[in-house]
């Protein structure tokens, strides 16, 4: 896998590898690659892809209002809140 | 107290009082106590909690009617999510994660009385099939410390078969239940797709991912499975259909045995397998001779599909709502990028870049459409086959336990590993693993694969195996074992 194939990859994913890893992953992508190209022997000609493997109505719960968990309760989880509001890293500089 | 018990012999002496549920939590929390280290199959044990869970249960216990499994304790993989206990998928993305939730599977069991000793070790994000790839270090193969106890759900099983827990909660995706059940000589079940809520259990592949229980017997099994499957409003892929309940015993059952999956195969495991199903065929069900067809491709279908599923999947751990953020970044996009290189194992990585790679644009028909298709005629393989029979017989691994380090080099190989578990996964379908042997003193089991949502027909299978063979009472001799 070329240089270019793998950053873009790592872009599309928001990771970064370094030199030793990025070597050993694009190995490993290669030979995942070679190995998944079993698929091709199979003749797949006019078949429907499948999703899902149980084929079942998707029930619908009744449209009732129902007391979810609270904000606050779910961004206890959170590294840093304000206000209710998540914390990050500024986007725009005001400058 | 013996730390083997069955969950029935369990619930008779803690309703006669042979001792109290306070008593047999704290057996389990000392041989934890004293083994963990050598296994390290626990990532967290909570043993206050524990006990005060256990005191409520023996309360409940001297009422007229507890629940079944009132003061059994249990183990939960580190994927459900336990409110106030931290749940870490044995990653540093999550090191330090507690759920404002319990999973449904946690909740419902807990509301039939079972007491949590702790949460179980497993490959980060139940990626793998060694559980070499947890943040927390390798789970040991009870029965040979030098092994590996299969994955993900190698804790749970190393659990079950050190007799540090009667049973434990499993999840599989592509045979992270069956593959260490197999490897460590327990019994554990993949249930149908859709039979166990997915809520609250974080996700690998969401079209694939099924929690499942991890015990001594397909009995043991059987009542666990009670008290997790149901429909749960708040999963909407859960099944919203009837409880599994056990077919009777006096039918004969056709089994299927495909003999090309032999091809290859260990001939002393293939051997094991031959001896199961003289042992069906001794009970008078009949063997008939299948096909399952693709099964090579349906291992690369699988790693396309579920490492596409993944990479959507892990899209959420950005450092924002959950889980490990980067001290020093200088952007937005920095932060998203240095809290996943930090929070994430190579193997995570390399399956979010093969997801990634293969959704993406001039890939996306030649791997995952492909993969796709091929996941339907892996499907109608099975289906085909139910035609003329009830349950399949089939191989688990294949390899008995391997060293640790042997295979984690080298991806292709590890994968191979799931070759008989993962077209099942594809095909939705349930399928109990369940020991059939030994090879140079290591366990070794078996499959019996049902058709869609005929989990009874698999555990009746099973416990007819269990009740005429003995490879599911054997279990390691860890005491003489010196510790690492």
């Amino acid at each position: 896998m070329d240089e270019l194939t793998i950053q873009r990859l790592l872009s599309l994913s928001q990771l970064s590898l370094d030199d030793v890893a990025e070597k050993k992953i694009s190995r490993d992508l290669d030979a995942i690659i070679g190995f998944i190209e079993i698929m091709d022997k199979v003749d797949t000609e006019g078949v429907e892809p499948l999703a899902h493997a149980v084929e079942l109505d998707q029930p619908l719960r009744k449209d009732d209002a129902v007391v979810a968990i609270s904000r606050d309760l779910y961004q206890s989880t959170a590294p840093k809140t304000r206000d209710g509001f998540y914390i990050v890293p500024k986007v725009l500089d005001p400058r | 107290m013996k730390p083997f018990t069955g969950l029935r012999e369990l619930r008779n002496d803690l309703r006669a009082k042979k001792y109290s549920a306070v008593e047999l939590a704290q057996f389990y929390l000392d041989r934890i106590a004293k083994l963990n280290d050598q296994i390290n199959c626990f990532i967290t044990v909570d043993a206050e909690r524990c006990l005060e869970r256990a005191a409520i249960a023996d309360r409940e216990l001297a009422t007229t009617h507890p629940q079944p499994l009132c003061g059994i304790p249990i183990a939960h993989k580190d994927l459900f999510c336990t409110e106030g206990v931290r749940t870490t998928c044995a990653s540093n993305m999550l090191q330090s994660f507690v759920a404002p939730y319990d999973a449904t599977v946690v909740k419902q069991t807990s509301d039939v009385g079972t007491v949590m000793l702790g949460k179980t070790n497993m490959d980060e994000f139940a990626m793998g099939s060694s559980n070499e790839t947890s943040c927390f270090g390798v789970v040991h193969n009870p029965w040979d410390l030098g092994r590996v106890p299969g994955g993900s759900s190698g804790g749970a099983a190393a659990a079950v078969s050190s007799g540090m827990t009667p049973m434990a909660t499993g999840s599989d995706t592509g045979g992270s239940i069956r593959q260490p059940a197999s490897l460590c000589g327990v019994t554990g079940l993949k249930p149908t797709y859709g039979r166990v809520s997915r809520f609250g259990m974080i996700a690998f592949a969401s079209s694939l991912d099924q929690g499942g229980p991890i015990a001594h017997s397909a009995n043991d099994v059987f009542e666990l499975l009670a008290a997790m499957e149901g429909h749960d409003p708040q999963d909407s892929t859960s099944a919203n259909i009837s409880k599994t309940t056990l077919p009777g015993r006096d039918r004969t059952l056709v089994i299927g045995l495909s003999e090309s999956l032999f091809d290859g195969l260990d001939e002393r495991i293939v051997e094991c397998i031959q001896q199961a199903r003289r042992q069906f065929e001794a009970l008078g069900h009949r063997i008939e001779v299948i096909e399952l067809p693709h099964i090579d491709a349906a291992v690369a279908a699988y790693y396309v599909l579920s490492s596409a599923e993944a990479s959507t999947n892990l899209a959420r751990y950005d450092g924002v709502r959950y889980g490990h953020r980067a001290d020093t970044s200088v952007d937005l996009l920095d932060m998203y990028c240095r809290s996943r290189t930090e929070g994430f194992g190579l193997e995570v990585k390399r399956r979010i870049l093969t997801g990634t790679y293969s959704l993406s644009v001039g890939y996306f028909d030649a791997y995952y459409l492909k993969a796709q298709k091929i996941r339907r005629l892996v499907r109608e393989g099975f289906l085909t086959a139910f035609e003329k029979v009830d349950l399949i017989l089939a191989p688990v691994t294949p390899t008995t336990a391997f060293e640790i380090g042997s295979l984690n080099q080298d991806p292709i190989e590890m994968y191979k590993q799931d070759l008989y578990t993962v077209p099942v996964s594809l095909a939705g379908l349930p399928a109990l693993s369940l020991p059939c042997g030994f090879v140079e003193g290591l366990p070794i089991g078996m499959q019996l694969i049902g058709q869609h949502f005929a989990e009874g027909d698999v555990l009746e299978g099973g416990m007819a195996f269990q009740a005429e063979t003995d490879w599911h009472t054997r279990h390691p001799q860890l005491e003489a074992t010196s510790p690492r």
